[in-house]
């Protein structure tokens, strides 16, 4: 369908967009538009205004220093794709964002969208979750800080409050290797599941693991008990099946008309172990 | 940008295939419409509408993009390419003349969506693989199913010499 209709602005600076934002109940911002404007044409939302932040040059920016890679909320994925920076500091990211739709859609969509719009199945949620990034919120206080473990709130809700901005995603520098492992029906699709590992290992022993489960709840999910697990262990594929068992044993996901939550639950483990596998594996960068 | 109100109409400098254009848009009207409507440039052709099909296909700023994903007015100050601006005259470029020549097309709704795609790709890698172009392809849908001749049109080697000649110039 046709859009419904909508007022329109487009400011060039964060303190305009918020008050743009403040301005009507029904405001909305507009990042990427490759999922808002679909759920405009499906008439899923009909806000009375859109912001279009495609002109904020201060939310295009990756910056690096003071042990974090500082990215801005308008970074397509097509630039995260091509930055040689993240490749650097934010394998993890660089990997993933592969995976993330066509690149048409990565062409426009944006970081901070996808992360606002908070799908399930999406990568970038993930990879937030996996590196204990921040998330920075503007609003008229001036703004806050949101760990992405508070971030989702579940399907397609976040902690941005109505008239809020996410301006910047902040990722710490990790010393873990790490891998990425995603089963989609085409390349392109949203996941039907997908894993992070990330390790640091010290004299074959690991000393850290994270572990991230994606697709298979409401929200990305970190797998502490199998992370423990790991820890103070010699990685071999026994263990990684072990962690794997232990990452997805409690593990309620659901169905859908792709793939069952029996299927969801087995693959997802087979991607664990593969995961760790990699990563125990990965040079460093 | 100050805000515009729903019904009101806006005007959009912009260039498509080299040529200076000025329409007027509300807000709603989304880009692909906004070049069939305003401009009557009909070879855009709108599939499904919400991003999902790619026969709506162009390219803004030599990027590949949806044009029902993007807002017309959004087009302000871009340089934006369509299928009408590719071929000299009566004559093919090679794409799409090795799109004839292998049969790549059969309805030809999808076409113009996969000769942006494609020309993308081989303007950043001239001699992509099959495998290569196989997942560049596919956010495109061909409902006649000529995929196969579709990635053979984009691999031939008359195609990559042009794309090589293209990237060197």
């Amino acid at each position: 369908m046709k859009f419904p209709a909508f007022a329109y602005a487009r400011p060039n600076t964060i303190d305009e967009a918020i008050a743009l934002l403040a301005s009507e109940d029904e405001a909305r911002p507009l990042a990427g538009g490759q999922t808002l404007l679909p759920i405009l044409a499906l008439r899923m939302s009909m806000p009375s205004l859109l912001v279009d932040l495609n002109d904020i040059e201060d939310m295009k920016h990756i910056i690096v220093g003071d042990g974090v890679v500082r990215v801005g909320a308008m970074v397509t994925h097509a630039q995260n794709l091509a930055s040689t920076e993240h490749r650097k500091y934010l394998p993890l990211l660089s990997e993933a964002v592969r995976h993330v739709a066509h690149e048409a859609i990565r062409n426009r969509g944006t970081i901070g969208g996808s992360l606002a719009h908070a799908d399930a199945a999406a990568e970038m949620p993930l990879v937030v979750t996996a590196l204990d990034a921040t998330m920075i919120i503007a609003n008229e206080d001036g703004g806050r800080r949101v760990e992405a473990k508070n971030f989702f709130g579940g399907h397609f809700t976040t902690a941005i409050e109505s008239g809020e901005l996410l301006t910047t995603i902040e990722f710490p520098i990790s010393d873990h290797h790490w891998a990425f492992e995603e089963v989609a029906r085409r390349p392109g699709d949203y996941a039907l599941v997908m894993a992070a590992a990330g390790l640091k290992v010290n004299n074959g022993i690991v000393e850290s693991a994270r572990i991230t489960l994606g697709s298979v709840a409401d929200r990305p999910l970190r797998a502490p008990e199998a992370e423990s697990y790991l820890t103070g262990k010699a990685i071999s594929g026994e263990i990684a099946v072990e962690a794997a068992q232990i990452a997805t044993q409690d593990l309620k996901s659901h169905d859908d008309i792709h793939a069952s939550a029996n299927y969801r639950r087995t693959v997802v483990g087979t991607l664990v172990k593969r995961a760790l596998m990699r990563a125990a594996t990965e040079k460093s960068a | 940008m100050k805000k515009v109100a729903d019904d009101e109409l806006v005007q959009v400098h912009t260039s498509v295939n080299g040529r200076s254009y000025t329409f007027s848009t509300e807000p709603r009207v989304n880009l692909a419409d906004a070049l069939r409507y305003e401009l009557g440039l009909l070879g855009t052709k709108v599939g499904c509408e919400h991003g999902v099909c790619g026969a709506c296909t162009i390219l803004v700023d030599g990027k590949s993009a949806r044009s029902c994903l993007m807002l017309g007015l959004q087009a302000e100050g871009r340089e934006i390419s369509t299928i009408e601006g590719w071929a000299n005259g009566k004559e093919l470029n090679p794409l799409q003349e090795s799109f004839r020549r292998h049969h790549a097309l059969q309805c030809g709704f999808c076409t113009s969506g996969f000769l942006a795609t494609a020309t993308e790709l081989l303007r950043e890698n001239p001699n992509p693989t099959r495998e290569e172009v196989r997942e560049r392809i596919s956010g495109n849908l061909c409902r006649c199913t000529g995929y196969e001749t579709i990635v053979d049109a984009i691999c031939d080697p008359e195609v990559a010499a042009f794309a090589r000649d293209e990237k060197n110039a």
